[in-house]
């Protein structure tokens, strides 16, 4: 049987979730490139909530998100810690009367699903679920007990390992510097040990670093990195003595890490055109820890000072920056490209990992059946084109 | 009882430029922080200012984002904070940091005790302490792990190796502070933010009437020859099986680190 040879640059969720759907066709032979360890980039920063009604993703595309969380917990299932999955629950807040119905029909999408989602208006409840939170400031909160947030980096290893064992191969520390075009047909790459690799479908899963992989293939592919700064503060009770849900607010969301809590600024709050949002930065230049703005921090203080008022005097202890891959209208980018053979699973923002196993499995299918499904017309490049010429 | 804290400002990791003719970093060139000993250093003063009449304040010599240094100890109760910034301080050696410190000190001082780390996370000369002792003409003890003082004597623990030596010194002195030697406490959200408002001094060579020519490159005594990475090398095994199959893989893996050093079998 003569097998289609699917080359993917990028181990993090993105490609190592396309590795892994791909290897389970049996006439797919797949190669995963990744120029430093699998799940080490900007997978590794992210925050992995996958909650179930939050505003993360548009209620629009649930059943993206629902299966992504239950591909990770069938992850975690398999294998306990496979999906680092701690189950902290959610609470997202609702600040205005479109967020409260925005939040309800994802709590009824949620119950659908057979999981627990109630709208609180009561706020000693709330305030009994989150005693930090300033609930004069919402009109009501959704929870459910159910969600929580997984590790990208464990996820991206633990694909990886499965698609090795289908008979994948995954090259550590191999860097690709040259996409092979021969008559505006993708046909391999080259890295930078030299060695070529010939390939019938190239796809870039490279995320902020796909404007570069793009040009390598003459594509200018839109994405923008917009700033992810990450803080970890110690409150001031030192250790809690509750379970911290996953706190989301429309401006900005908070989930516990060990004993610290994680705050960083939403990725739907980003203003593309903001220079101190967005632009178009190198992401080998990010530092490991630090490189953050005072402009974050002062921003989340005085949301905090509005909202979680139990946060404003927690301890500073580290911090971060990364960049998220973000289109101009925060959806990823998948599918076929204006060079042949040559496809994208890029740009999901701040949204990688609840997308990335809906979008492999459709894209593996596209890949070696040629079917397309709704959701990869809907996130197809060519969106994008037709915008870029309006 | 006035306290100077001496920080630096940098790299956080390996992406920082060096500079192909001087071998020396680009400091404005990649994400920094204040330096990890630098942290120990502040919290000793933030403690010694819990008295009454103690205050202290921060120094550092660097470009424009080193003063992310200067507002972390501003967080903590810095009192003033002064960024010695001036093209003429870039490329200093040791020497010449410590002279731009010493004549910093010098007009805010004087000051009663000046605290640094003991040594920087880049350079790791720990030259710098000493030799501002020196300049101020002061007694200093480095590898100072605990202090007091009554506003005229300092006593000092100096640890060296496994030995705690208990030294007691006039004032002024000066004394460094090694990585680990207290728990530093963190900058709140709220101070921090107040903080990053405050106004900080800047100071030139020509505010502290110093020649340019014997700053930076051009007054550095010591040539840096060359500038190289040194990548710490990790690697992990998975022990798979029964735990009986872990057990022996783990002896196996001792005996042959063991062999690797130079050891010896294990019993």
């Amino acid at each position: 049987m003569s097998k289609k040879k699917i080359g993917i640059i990028g181990g993090g969720i993105s490609g190592t979730a396309l590795g892994w759907n791909l290897c389970l066709y049996d006439d797919a032979e797949v190669t995963v490139f990744e120029k430093g360890r699998i799940g080490c980039g900007t997978t590794a920063k992210s925050a992995g909530t996958v909650c179930l009604f939050d505003d993360s993703l548009n209620n629009r595309y649930w059943d993206v998100r629902l299966y992504g969380f239950e591909t990770y917990l069938k992850m975690e299932a398999e294998r306990k810690g496979s999906a680092g999955f701690d189950k902290t629950g959610t609470l997202v807040c609702a600040t205005s009367e479109k967020e409260v119905k925005r939040i309800k029909a994802g709590i009824a999408l949620a119950r659908s699903a057979g999981y627990t989602g109630e709208y609180i208006t009561d706020k000693k409840r709330i305030h009994d679920i989150l005693p930090m939170l300033n609930t004069d400031s919402i009109l009501g909160a959704g929870y459910t007990k159910d969600d929580g947030y997984f590790d990208g980096t464990m996820i991206s290893n633990t694909f990886a390992a499965k698609m090795e064992d289908l008979g994948g191969t995954i090259l550590r520390g191999a860097e690709v510097t040259e996409i092979v075009i021969e008559n505006g047909t993708a046909k391999g790459v080259k890295t930078k040990d030299g060695d070529t690799y010939d390939f019938d479908v190239v796809v870039d899963c490279t995320g902020p670093w796909s404007r570069f992989t793009g040009e390598m293939a003459g594509l200018d592919v839109p994405i923008w990195h917009t700033k992810a700064e990450a803080f970890f503060v110690v409150p001031p009770e030192k250790h809690l003595d509750y379970v911290f849900p996953i706190l989301k607010f429309p401006a900005f969301y908070a989930l516990r890490a060990g004993n610290n809590i994680f705050i960083c600024k939403s990725h739907l709050s980003m203003n593309l055109d903001d220079p101190m949002h967005a632009g178009q930065w190198d992401p080998d230049r990010l530092p490991e820890r630090e490189g953050t703005d005072d402009y974050f921090i002062d921003f989340l203080f005085h949301q905090f000072e509005e909202n979680v008022p139990g946060l404003t005097d927690a301890g500073l202890n580290s911090s971060w920056l990364s960049y998220r891959a973000e289109t101009r209208d925060f959806l990823p980018i998948v599918g076929d490209t204006p060079v042949k053979n040559y496809l994208l699973a890029t740009g999901y923002g701040g949204n990688g990992v609840i997308e990335a196993p809906a979008v492999s499995r459709d894209l593996a299918k596209y890949i070696m059946r040629g079917e397309s499904t709704l959701l990869l017309e809907e996130w197809a490049f060519s969106r994008l084109l037709k915008k870029k010429g309006e | 009882m006035k306290i100077a804290v001496c920080v630096k400002y940098v790299p956080v990791d390996s992406k920082v430029d060096v500079d192909p003719k001087t071998h020396a970093l680009v400091r404005s060139s990649g994400a920094g922080e204040i330096n990890p000993a630098d942290r120990y250093a502040v919290e000793m003063a933030r403690q010694l200012s819990e008295e009454d009449g103690v205050s202290f304040d921060v120094f550092t010599m660097g470009p424009d984002g080193a003063a992310r240094a200067l507002k972390y100890a501003m967080a903590l109760g810095a009192e003033k904070a002064v960024l010695l910034s001036d093209i003429a301080f870039a490329g200093s050696d040791t020497l010449g940091t410590a002279a731009v410190l010493a004549a910093a000190l010098k007009k805010y001082g004087p000051y009663d005790l000046v605290l640094t780390g003991n040594a920087s996370n880049d350079g790791a000369t720990g030259q710098v302490g000493p030799m501002l002792a020196q300049m101020l003409g002061v007694p200093d003890v480095t590898n100072a792990v605990e202090a007091e003082t009554d506003g005229k004597t300092a006593i000092l623990k100096k640890k060296d190796g496994n030995t705690l030596y208990t030294l007691k010194t006039a004032l002024p002195a000066l004394a460094s502070v090694p990585f680990g030697a207290n728990t530093p406490e963190l900058p709140t959200l709220r101070h921090q933010v107040a903080a990053n408002q405050r106004e900080f001094d800047t100071v030139s060579a020509a505010d502290l009437g110093l020649d340019p020519d014997t700053l930076g490159q051009a007054g550095a005594k010591s040539i840096v020859t060359d500038t190289v990475n040194v990548t710490a090398q990790k690697q992990g095994i998975e022990l798979i099986g029964s735990v009986d199959e872990k057990a022996r893989d783990f002896a196996d893996t001792v005996d042959k680190i063991q062999q690797a050093i130079g050891g010896g079998k294990h019993a």
